[in-house]
Formats: C-alpha cells, sequence, structure tokens
C-alpha cells in the first residue's frame, strides 16, 4: 500500500504553507525534518484528512483522502491534543474507540492491550489532567493504534519531552513499521536520525530532499569543517558559515561549522551528520547566523 | 474412481495460506453501525449538561405552576423566559470539542467530528424538545398545543440562531460568554415582551409568531449547517 501525495498545495492568506508537494511512500518510517513554519503540521493536517488542500490529491492505497475509507486506514497524533477533563486513559482510548468503528467489546480488549504496549496500565483508571507530558504522549500514540491504521502519522510526538523519555519514544516508534507506512514530523534531528528509512527535510513548503539517512547526508559532504578560531575569526565567519558547535578550549575556540569553503588555514574536513546538513540549510535561509 | 480423486486433488492442491492477518487486517476492518455509534455518543454528554437540563425543567415547572394562578397566558411567556437557557445548553455541547482541544482526533477519525457534533444535537435537541413538550402539556393541562409550543419555541430557536450567527465572529476564548449573552438578551425580550406588550400573546397574533417560528427555523437550520461545514471541514458525509 503506497501513500501518494500529487502536488498538495496550501496557502493561508498571502503565505504559501505548502507548496506542490509531491511524494510516495510505501511501508516504512519516514522522518519529515523542518524548522519551526516549514510547513510540516500542514502537510500533515492535509494527510490526516482534517486541513483541505487547495490544489492537489492524496491517495492511500487509491483511497481518495476526504473518504471514511481513507480514515479508517489512518492513525493520526496531532501536536498538541486535549481530553475531556473528566477522561481517565481508558476512557479517552474506548471514546477515541468508538470513533474509529471498532466494536464495544474489542475495544476494551484493544485499550487493555494498547495501554500495556505504551506502559500505561497501572494509569488506565487515572485521569489523564494527572498525567505528565511523556505519560500524554504516549496515550496519543495508544489511540493512534486503536483502529490497527496502515497510515500512521505523528506530529512532534516528542516535543516537550526530556532525552529519557524521548530516547523511549523513539524504540516505540520505531517498532511500529513493521506492515504500515509511518511519518514523524520533527525539528530535532536526533529523533529520527537512528530510526527513520527515509528522511524529508522540507523547507519553506516544499521538500527539498528526500532519501535515506546516509544518502542526503552527501549533500554536504566535504564542507564540515573543525577548527580553532580566535573570537574576532569566530564573528566573522558566523556571517558565512552555519556554525554547529562552539567550545572555549584554552586561549582559543573549538569550532565545527558547515559551509563551502575552508574557514582557516589548518582546518580539517570531518564527515557529515544529518544535523550538520540540517543546519546547512536553515542557516542558508538565514544568510548566515546571526 | 478413488485414484482419479486423490490425482485431481493432488494436480489441484492449494498451498496452506500466508500473511492471513495481514491481509485481513488490511482489507476487513472492525465496523459500528451508525446505532452503536449514536449509543457510544449518548454516554459523552457532559453530566453537567445534564443536571443543568434537570434544573432547568424543574425551575420552568415551578415557575409555570407558580404564574398559573396568573393566568395560563402568564404561565407561558414566564417560563418561555427560561427557554434560551435550554438552548445554550446545546451550544455548550457542540463547543465541548473545540474547547477542550479534540477537534483535531475526532476530524480524523472514520466517524468523524461532523458525525459527533450531530450527534450531540440529536441528543440533546431531542431531549429539550421532549421536555418542551413535556411542560407545554403540564402548563396547559393538555390543552395549550399549538399555541403554547409556539410561545416556547420561538425564544429557544431565537436564542439557537444567535448563538450560533455569533460563534462565527467572536473569539474562541469567550465563546461560551458570548452564548450566555444571547441567552440573556432573548430572555430579557421575552419578559419585557411579556410584561409590556401583553398583547402579543393574544389569539390573533398567533400567525405572527407562527411566520416567525418559521424563520427562524430555517435559519437556525442554516446556521447549523454553516457551524458544522466550519467544524468539520465538511466534504462529504460518507
Amino acid at each position: 500500500m503506497e501513500l501518494q501525495l500529487d502536488r498538495v498545495s496550501k496557502r493561508f492568506q498571502t503565505k504559501i504553507a505548502v507548496d506542490r508537494v509531491s511524494l510516495s511512500m510505501g511501508e516504512g518510517l519516514y522522518g519529515l525534518l523542518g524548522a519551526n513554519g516549514a510547513g510540516k503540521t500542514t502537510l500533515m493536517r492535509m494527510m490526516a484528512g482534517i486541513l483541505k488542500p487547495d490544489a492537489g490529491e492524496i491517495r492511500l492505497g487509491g483511497r481518495e483522502v476526504s473518504s471514511k475509507a481513507y480514515r479508517e486506514l489512518l492513525g493520526y497524533l496531532p501536536q498538541e491534543f486535549g481530553y475531556y477533563p473528566s477522561f481517565t486513559a481508558k476512557d479517552f482510548l474506548l471514546y477515541l474507540a468508538a470513533l474509529k468503528g471498532v466494536p464495544k467489546a474489542k475495544a476494551r480488549e484493544k485499550a487493555g492491550e494498547l495501554l500495556e504496549l505504551v506502559n500505561l496500565t497501572e494509569y488506565a483508571g487515572k485521569k489523564i489532567k494527572t498525567f505528565s507530558g511523556g505519560m500524554k504522549q504516549r496515550l496519543g500514540i495508544a489511540q493512534a493504534l486503536l483502529n490497527h491504521p496502515k497510515l500512521l502519522i505523528l506530529d512532534e510526538p516528542t516535543a516537550g519531552l526530556d532525552p529519557k523519555e524521548r530516547v523511549k519514544f523513539r524504540n516505540l516508534i520505531s517498532s511500529l513499521k513493521k506492515d504500515r507506512i509511518v511519518l514523524l514530523s520533527t525539528h530535532i534531528v536526533s529523533d529520527i536520525e537512528y530510526i527513520a528509512d527515509e528522511v524529508l527535510i522540507m523547507k519553506n513548503g516544499a521538500i527539498l530532499h528526500q532519501g535515506e539517512p546516509k544518502r542526503i547526508r552527501e549533500v554536504i559532504e566535504g564542507k564540515v569543517w573543525e577548527c580553532f578560531l580566535t573570537r574576532e575569526e569566530l564573528f566573522s565567519m558566523e556571517q558565512e558559515f552555519a556554525i554547529l558547535n562552539l567550545r572555549e578550549e584554552g586561549s582559543g575556540i573549538f569550532v565545527r561549522a558547515v559551509g563551502e569553503r575552508c574557514p582557516k588555514e589548518g582546518a580539517r574536513v570531518v564527515p557529515a551528520t544529518l544535523e550538520d546538513l540540517y543546519l546547512y540549510y536553515f542557516n542558508e535561509q538565514q544568510g548566515g547566523m546571526g | 474412481m478413488k485414484s482419479w480423486k486423490k490425482e485431481i486433488k493432488e494436480a489441484f492442491w492449494a498451498p496452506p495460506p500466508e500473511r492471513k492477518e495481514a491481509f485481513l487486517l488490511e482489507h476487513l476492518h472492525d465496523e459500528t453501525s451508525l446505532w452503536e455509534f449514536l449509543l457510544s455518543q449518548s454516554g459523552c454528554l457532559s453530566k453537567s449538561t445534564w443536571l443543568s437540563l434537570a434544573a432547568l425543567f424543574g425551575l420552568s415547572l415551578l415557575l409555570g405552576g407558580f404564574a398559573a394562578d396568573c393566568g395560563k397566558r402568564n404561565a407561558v411567556w414566564m417560563v418561555s423566559a427560561l427557554l434560551p437557557f435550554w438552548s445554550c445548553l446545546v451550544t455548550k455541547e457542540l463547543l465541548r470539542s473545540r474547547r477542550f482541544g479534540m477537534e483535531e482526533l475526532e476530524r480524523s477519525a472514520p466517524h468523524s467530528l461532523v458525525e459527533v457534533l450531530l450527534a450531540r444535537l440529536c441528543f440533546l435537541g431531542g431531549a429539550e424538545l421532549l421536555g418542551l413538550g413535556v411542560l407545554s402539556i403540564l402548563l396547559g393541562g393538555g390543552s395549550v398545543g399549538v399555541e403554547g409550543s409556539l410561545y416556547l419555541l420561538t425564544p429557544y430557536f431565537l436564542t439557537a440562531f444567535l448563538t450560533l450567527h455569533f460563534l462565527k465572529r467572536c473569539d474562541r476564548e469567550n465563546e461560551l460568554w458570548y452564548c450566555l449573552l444571547a441567552g440573556i438578551l432573548v430572555s430579557a425580550l421575552v419578559i419585557l415582551g411579556g410584561n409590556q406588550f401583553p398583547g402579543i400573546y393574544l389569539e390573533s397574533e398567533l400567525g405572527y409568531w407562527g411566520i416567525a417560528l418559521l424563520l427562524l427555523l430555517w435559519g437556525t437550520g442554516r446556521e447549523v449547517w454553516k457551524f458544522l461545514r466550519q467544524e468539520g471541514t465538511l466534504w462529504s458525509f460518507n
């Protein structure tokens, strides 16, 4: 089963949020990487069928995005979601199971299984308002899986989580990609660097790159430098290079930067990472640091 | 004969199924009927709304009984001053998804937000109309009928129309306050009318009430449609 987007666009007044995006995704885990305002959430809302594109088509296995048949295959975790105040974790799952067309008896069984999957079994009867951010996100993942979705869309699921919770989440998400399409958006590179089968980099509403993490890093291979600088050299370098890492060491400043040319005699080229690529693209937009 | 059977069986031997579970998950989906879905929604209306409705119903009965001493027509307009608040309860439930941030999850489900809102409208609206019917009968001793219904339903639907109209124009933070304001305004209008212009409750004016109610029914229906369209990014009802 494939998810196909054909020249999908969305504009809000004068701003083009998504600009003629065409994609084809089979089973696997896709990381959608972009800065705030790149258009990730807008694109995901259109794929979740809750925002209508101004142009283009979205289909999952031939099913059109506005159809009920599409939503039957969809699991969606929004960037922010709420809950009715009286809901416990179990109530929340049962309510959403009813909306997803899961029969009551099966819903109880499924809710129990999913609470166990996300380690919330002992909190099943507790009100959601007592949950921490990480617990709430795990509950969000659980509801997205209620109807055995073939397409799982997770919009910044790790936002607000501490590093330990983020690692747990990554491992959980990675385990979900079997026999389904999982699309995960984030502006935190480490969320997807090790688990994504493919990475899509989004900027100004368009997909700049799509490919395996190893392959798309090739764009900046040979452009990542490490060197020691003085404060004055650093100041002038910031205008032209994306500074990735700074560390005061002795009389100098150790710098890791991305740029087209060698910043200084003695600087050495180092292997590029996905984070280097991300900063390279988004530093270009700003015309250098500062 | 036996050897033929054996040979045919061997010639047309079918391999055992593979990835059966994956196939079933892909092609067969759990389905609840519309009726099961509606029943599941009936338990989701907030308890405070039902309690408020019960309280309003009780208060309407008490007020109606008290005011009946002043005459049947007076009882009806006094009770109808409470009906705008019945209408506000429906709007409160329609706004629940927005108020508590459940919209996106409900919109993305097969039984979408539009169906959820319609279910709420049907249950609570239906319960309220039933309550109004009972109230009409109890207040008029079974004889209020069409006349009493007109006097009760007109402020009810006037409030519904105004609240839905306000919702398009006000900011989300203050939605409920605007709804309450609409209820208070209509209630004040009813009290003013009953007190200062008792002539509007004469039988000779029933035609105007009928026209007003029809217009309000049409207007409210239109506003409900627009609201559902806006809330559900309605593309189709499937």
